[in-house]
């Protein structure tokens, strides 16, 4: 089937190899002897070239494809001994010679490169895959071109390790002499290594970045005295909780906390004294919150709490009694007692029907407002809340 | 053009001459100590005051401490690493400079690293034409060069211009000592 077969894409016009002979001898010239003439300049020019013969042995490799092989390659070998085709079973291509009763080889196994018969359909295809027997993780590939069947048949390859470069020149230990200069290997070495040490200076900068960033989001969210969270922080987990429950999550509760006689220690004592006692509360309403309520200073001596999840109305009381009683807890700056109390309006989302902040926020003020006219140092709950 | 270069600067004086003395030139020239981002870019301009900056504050001439940085460039391993990929032997590695310049801009677009083309006198000598967008590239190369002829084991002469761009290579022995060790594939810390 392959006979007429030099004008066929992918053959070697061997007439080309020996231009000093005249046209006569050319003529005569049997196409393996120009090959065999020719062997070491493919050699020196391709350290990856293989030739196998009709009978699919290796009639002869490359240099650096010797080395890749090992010591024990010997021309000779059977193609199959050292190469599947394809890099996975599924390439694998049937043999249609193995549907022929008489198939010539004994040991065909269907498989296009399993015996040297199915060689000969490699001349349909420009380029091969081969995969390693003795190290099935490397793959070649490369130029295929079929000889002439008239003449013996048989294959030359001009291969590359293509992707797999850079484990074969890991495994085996190879130098830049191993590869044709024409070759881009060098450069693909040389870029794989720059390519890591550019990631790693930019995942150290991205880190670097990051960082910095975290760090800027937690001073432009955090109160500088008192490193609770600040108004913006409040504001922005404020609306958090709200398109949670819209979305039918878990309800909450706002504690407002305003501090009752702040001023009168701040101007008796000094700002020094009312900086100390602001830290103090901070410190009180960090250790009476629970782990995931947020804790708030939202300007002056005014606090906020944002509570989670649902709370009886009982609890959320107890609560803000407990507040008030720390509070109420005498504080001694430089020889000084700062008393102070606190009034606490409360609101929670479950008392809405339609969830709206500023509704609540309003509401919790005038709470609070209530809690002072009441005399300060107690609690109430938002009256207004329509069901 | 990137930060790198600059940033070796850095690296080559903290190295070297230790984080005081870079803390100092950085407040020579109004920079914060974290000094530069390698992988930013910098106006070129920098890297001239950064060089005069140093030089003040060493009391050095500008060729000997160009010159020290080409060595400490030349032995830093990745940098190393990359420069061996020239060659496998001296000669060979000298060869393929002309290459440096589009090998480096295939990695680093920005790098901006000065052209080199090799030209061979005679038996053994060369001259290394140097021309970059900074004055003073061939004095570090000076450096990188004769670090390199440490690297592969190789005795040479290597002089630069005072403010050229001309290098100029003797081979003196081929086969001065051992070269340090070089495989293609070997795995890679640190950075650049």
């Amino acid at each position: 089937m392959s006979d007429a077969m030099p004008e066929a894409q992918g053959c070697l016009p061997l007439s080309s190899l020996s231009t000093t002979e005249p046209v006569a001898a050319r003529q005569r010239t049997d196409a393996i002897d120009v090959l065999t003439q020719a062997e070491p300049l493919f050699s020196a020019l391709m350290p990856m070239f293989l030739w196998i013969d009709g009978q699919a042995r290796i009639r002869a490799l490359g240099r650096t494809l010797h080395k890749v092989l090992g010591e024990g390659v010997m021309i000779g070998d059977a193609f199959t001994r050292h190469f599947t085709i394809g890099r996975h079973e599924a390439d694998l291509l049937r043999c249609p010679d193995a549907t022929i009763p008489r198939c010539e080889f004994s040991n065909c196994s269907r498989k296009v490169g399993a015996c040297g018969s199915s060689l000969r359909h490699l001349k349909e295809r420009r380029s091969i895959h081969l995969t390693l027997q003795a190290r099935p993780e490397i793959g070649l590939r490369g130029d295929v071109l079929s000889l002439p069947q008239a003449e013996g048949g048989g294959v030359l390859m001009n291969l590359s390790f293509g992707i797999y470069l850079s484990e074969v020149v890991a495994s085996l230990d190879l130098t830049e002499r191993d590869f044709a200069v024409a070759d881009l290997a060098m450069e693909m070495l040389y870029l794989l290594e720059t390519k890591s040490m550019v990631m790693g200076e930019l995942s150290a900068l991205t880190a670097r970045l990051d960082h910095a960033r975290q760090e800027a989001e937690r001073l432009a969210l955090t109160d500088a005295l008192t490193r609770l969270s600040n108004r913006r922080a409040m504001e922005r987990a404020l609306a958090q909780a709200l398109s949670g429950v819209t979305q039918g999550g878990a309800p909450f509760a706002l504690m407002q906390i305003d501090l009752d006689h702040f001023k009168r220690v701040n101007d008796s004592y000094g700002h020094a004294a009312g900086d100390y006692v602001l830290q103090s509360v901070a410190r009180i309403l960090n250790e009476t919150v629970r782990h995931g309520d947020l804790a708030g200073r939202m300007g002056g001596d005014e606090f906020l709490l944002l509570l989670r999840g649902p709370i009886e109305h009982k609890a959320l009381e107890a609560l803000a009694q407990r507040i008030i009683a720390r509070l109420e807890e005498p504080k001694w700056f430089a020889g000084n007692e700062c008393l102070i109390s606190g009034s606490i309006g409360v609101v929670v989302s479950d008392d809405y029907a339609i969830h709206d902040l500023d509704a609540m926020q309003g509401d919790a003020d005038v709470a609070t407002y209530a809690a002072k006219e009441a005399g300060r140092g107690c609690v109430r709950f938002a009256q207004s809340a329509p069901r | 053009m990137l930060g790198l270069i600059n940033r070796s600067i850095q690296n080559f004086l903290t190295d070297t001459h230790g984080v005081e003395v870079w803390r100092r030139v950085a407040a020579r020239l109004g920079l914060s100590a974290a000094g530069f981002e390698p992988m930013l870019k910098y106006e070129k301009g920098q890297s001239l005051k950064l060089i005069e900056a140093a030089c003040a504050e060493l009391g050095r001439s500008r060729t000997d401490l160009l010159e020290d940085l080409g060595t400490y460039l030349a032995t830093r391993e990745p940098v190393r690493r990359l420069l061996r990929y020239g060659g496998c032997d001296y000669t060979d590695f000298l060869n393929t400079l002309d290459d440096l310049h589009d090998r480096a801009r295939m990695a680093l677009a920005d790098l901006d690293l000065p052209e080199l083309s090799l030209e061979t006198l005679d038996d053994g000598e060369y001259r290394l034409r140097v021309a970059g967008r900074l004055p003073g590239w061939a004095t570090v190369f000076a450096g990188i060069l004769r670090a390199m002829a440490d690297d592969y084991g190789v005795l040479a002469l290597i002089e630069s211009e005072e403010n050229g761009e001309i290098v100029s290579i003797r081979l003196l022995d081929s086969s001065y000592a051992k070269g340090r060790n070089f495989a293609l594939s070997r795995p890679l810390e640190g950075s650049l």
